[in-house]
């Protein structure tokens, strides 16, 4: 069919039909439509701003929005990092009462007020803690000081459902068992995540500054260290669950014997130390091995760049067919065939996690692991330009030679004897014809400390006890002494306020006096004993300390010698008294 | 209160005259009637607002018209950020008499225009639908006459082409005429 060109005036017509049409809205409508319209001109301007620039409204808001929430996450962030970074903080960044600092010791306070609600002022707000936070730029008592000093908390993530061992910065280590922790206030198991705080109170200035001492009693405790745990999971204060517990280790430099655990309570702002009846000494000093600081690397099996044995592929199989000797004591029982070893090459191109998947027997799969374990370095294997670890399996073939054997080979084979002698294969096939299945790790530990020249394993000790409580926990013991006991007094100006302490660095031990009248007094103390006394008062703002090295004696110590000193100072004296 | 019906009173006898050409712009230029609807309101409402600022009675229908595609440009904006109204959708929302007729043409004028370059719809929009004479479409866009011309003679050539490939397409005989007496 031919198509049909439309003409100018049937165009001209159909423009005109269209326009000849009745109008959507008549002569009538439009009257009514006009007398309807509002009439207050700021309404139909708002109306027609919104209208005409809804869309520069929604993206503005969208924008704002988005500007917003990055600032949030920012903060967030930055306050993330800080908690995270506390303790690396050096210490004059946060006393100097400069703003950002007050902001600090806000968030860090924040923290504390959620985590360890036992040793918080009672206030509940945030803004109450950040009035008072703000009054302590001017130090106005002692105890001012001592939230001032107060430890942050390591804050650990844990899963309620897993065993989980944490590792503190100062070395304690903490060992927590799946599902150990029940909420506080309805008892019911927690799932999840539980965020553990830990404090770690090993040095004396630390210790003094957190205004702890170490007294059960009457009697003086040599400490082994403190710590307070507060686990929280939601905002909600966690406990352990009855008969549960968890095992905590104090790292030790030199090993003190008849160390017990001491639950404390505050009182007056003193702390009160109870020898726990619940927790056992597992009485066991263990050698732990700290977990290297880089994560379990993935092994790939394929990857973009195989990793290469130094000068390629041929050199690694002539290297092992070179190598694939019989050693003495095997040549005797005449076994024939291949032992196929898995290994890894790690991203440093080291050999590691060497496996014996199916084996010939004791001896021959001992030679075989050799072999892998005395590789060179190889190039790593890089995936997506990265080097990362590559497993491999190898067949290695040991066959008889049917010639006499020179004594030359006689001597060398002797000598892998000698070699492989210490090996132990840490895994074998099903198939193995060995009835030696035991799982060693030596030989494991011995390829690392052969071939990881980065390994960090570092060997700590510590105390290890169970505890079933969370809260204030000190590892202590008793001091004996075979000195004369005696009352050991100082005078005082008790309008100083002054809080004064004595300390025993001989046992890390630190005694709090008890005031009357005009002089404090320290009971049954040992008498000729070295001692440091420490004594912190406060006026109009300005700090003072008093410091004085002397032994114990039957008189009476005279008025103490106040220096103005600042925060820093003050940090620094007490820094001291670590050595 | 008065001043207020006498402004009412002096704009409608100022759209009367171009009440139709209006509506059939609205309607060609959404090519919908319920959008035709909205602009012809909005357009209205925008016009009754700052009629004061009309300073001679002869340019109304410049007014109009400017106030029109500026509202027109604000809704396409206003649809393409909420999504556009599918055509079915419109035609079941109209339900006039003529409707399916007129929705025809319309929807046929509409496709084609739509086909043109922007230059050349504007010249074919205001030459056929609002009626503009070239030398006032040549002061209005800003260009010669010759140049008016050229774009509208070049337009309704595409135009027609369209329109014929579009007729013959969908039904084999609709003229002109036949239009005419469907519509009327």
């Amino acid at each position: 069919m031919k198509k049909r060109e439309m003409t100018t005036n049937e165009l001209e017509q159909l423009f005109n039909s269209i326009i000849e049409q009745e109008p959507l809205i008549n002569e009538e409508q439009t009257t009514l439509f006009l007398y309807n319209l509002p009439q207050s001109p700021i309404i139909t301007t708002f109306k027609r701003f919104f209208q005409n620039h809804l869309n520069t409204f929604l993206v503005g808001t969208f924008m704002l929005t988005v500007v917003i929430a990055l600032f949030v996450w920012i903060n967030i962030g930055h306050k993330t990092e800080d908690k995270m970074a506390q303790n690396n903080q050096p210490f004059e960044n946060k006393v100097t009462p400069t703003h950002t600092d007050t902001v600090e010791v806000i968030s860090a306070v924040g923290v504390n007020k959620d985590l360890v609600p036992d040793t918080e002022p009672e206030d509940n707000t945030l803004e109450k803690t950040f009035t008072k936070i703000i009054q302590t730029d001017t130090i106005q008592s002692v105890s001012d000081i001592y939230k001032r000093f107060d430890k942050k908390p390591q804050l650990f993530s844990i899963l309620a459902d897993r065993d989980t061992t944490i590792f503190c910065k100062e070395g304690t280590s903490i060992k927590i068992k799946a599902n150990t922790f029940i909420s506080e206030s309805t008892g019911n198991e927690i799932s999840g995540k539980v965020q553990l705080a830990v404090k770690e109170y090993y040095k004396l200035s630390d210790i003094i500054l957190s205004n702890l001492s170490t007294t059960s009693g009457e009697k003086m405790l040599e400490t082994g260290g403190m710590l307070h745990l507060a686990a929280t999971a939601d905002n909600e204060n966690c406990i352990i669950k009855q008969g549960g517990n968890i095992d905590i280790g104090f790292p030790y430099s030199d090993k003190k014997d008849d160390m017990k655990l001491f639950n404390g309570t505050w009182l007056n702002d003193k702390i009160y130390w109870e020898l726990t009846n619940t927790a056992t000494n597992l009485n066991i000093v263990v050698i732990e091995e700290i977990p290297r600081e880089e994560t379990e690397e993935p092994t790939f099996i394929i990857v973009d760049e195989p990793a290469e044995y130094p000068g390629g592929s041929k050199i690694f199989k002539k290297y092992i067919e070179e190598n694939a000797q019989y050693p003495f004591s095997a040549l005797k029982d005449k076994i024939e065939g291949t032992v196929y070893v898995q290994f890894a090459i790690d991203r440093y191109g080291y050999v590691s996690d060497i496996k014996v998947l199916r084996g010939l027997g004791n001896t021959l799969d001992n030679v075989a692991v050799y072999i892998v374990s005395k590789m060179p370095v190889w190039k790593p294997a890089k995936q997506i330009g990265r080097p990362v670890k590559q497993q491999f399996v190898w067949p290695i073939k040991f066959a008889i030679k049917d010639t006499v054997l020179t004594k030359e080979e006689i001597l060398q084979a002797k000598l892998l004897d000698e070699k492989i002698k210490n090996i132990k294969v840490i895994d074998r096939g099903s198939n193995s014809l060995s009835n030696d299945k035991e799982f060693s790790e030596d030989f494991e530990k011995k390829a690392k400390d052969n071939y990881f020249e980065e390994a960090t394993v570092s060997e700590v000790n510590r105390y290890l006890f169970s505890a079933s409580q969370l809260g204030w926990i000190n590892c202590d013991r008793f001091i004996k002494y075979s000195n004369i006991i005696t009352d050991y007094s100082i005078l005082i100006d008790k309008a100083d306020k002054a809080i004064i302490t004595v300390i025993f660095q001989k046992y890390k031990s630190i005694l709090p006096g008890k005031v009357d009248s005009n002089r404090i007094t320290f009971k049954n103390v040992p008498l000729g004993e070295k001692i440091t006394i420490v004594a912190i008062k406060t006026f109009n703002n300005n700090i003072f300390l008093a410091l004085k090295e002397t032994t114990i004696t039957d008189t009476e110590e005279t008025l103490l010698d106040f220096q103005t000193v600042s925060l820093n100072l003050l940090k620094n004296e007490m820094e001291k008294l670590n050595k | 209160m008065d001043t207020n019906n006498n402004k009412i009173a002096y704009f409608m006898q100022l759209y009367k005259p171009v009440q139709h050409r209006f509506s059939a712009y609205c309607r060609v230029v959404t090519g919908s009637e319920e959008k035709a609807f909205d602009l012809i309101q909005e357009t209205l409402a925008s016009a009754f607002e700052c009629f004061d600022k009309l300073r001679e009675s002869g340019s109304f229908q410049f007014f109009l018209f400017a106030i029109a595609r500026n509202c027109h440009l604000k809704q396409q904006r206003r649809w393409k950020f909420f999504g556009k109204q599918s055509d079915i959708k419109t035609a079941n929302i109209s339900v006039s008499s003529d409707a399916v007729e007129m929705l025809y043409d319309i929807d046929l004028i509409h496709k084609s225009i739509s086909r043109l370059n922007g230059e050349q719809r504007e010249v074919i929009l205001m030459f056929h639908i609002i009626g503009f004479s070239i030398g006032e479409i040549a002061q209005n866009l800003s260009i010669t006459e010759g140049a008016v011309k050229n774009r509208l003679v070049r337009g309704r050539d595409k135009l027609r082409k369209f329109l014929s490939d579009k007729e013959s397409k969908m039904i084999n005989t609709i003229s002109a005429n036949n239009l005419n007496t469907i519509t009327k």
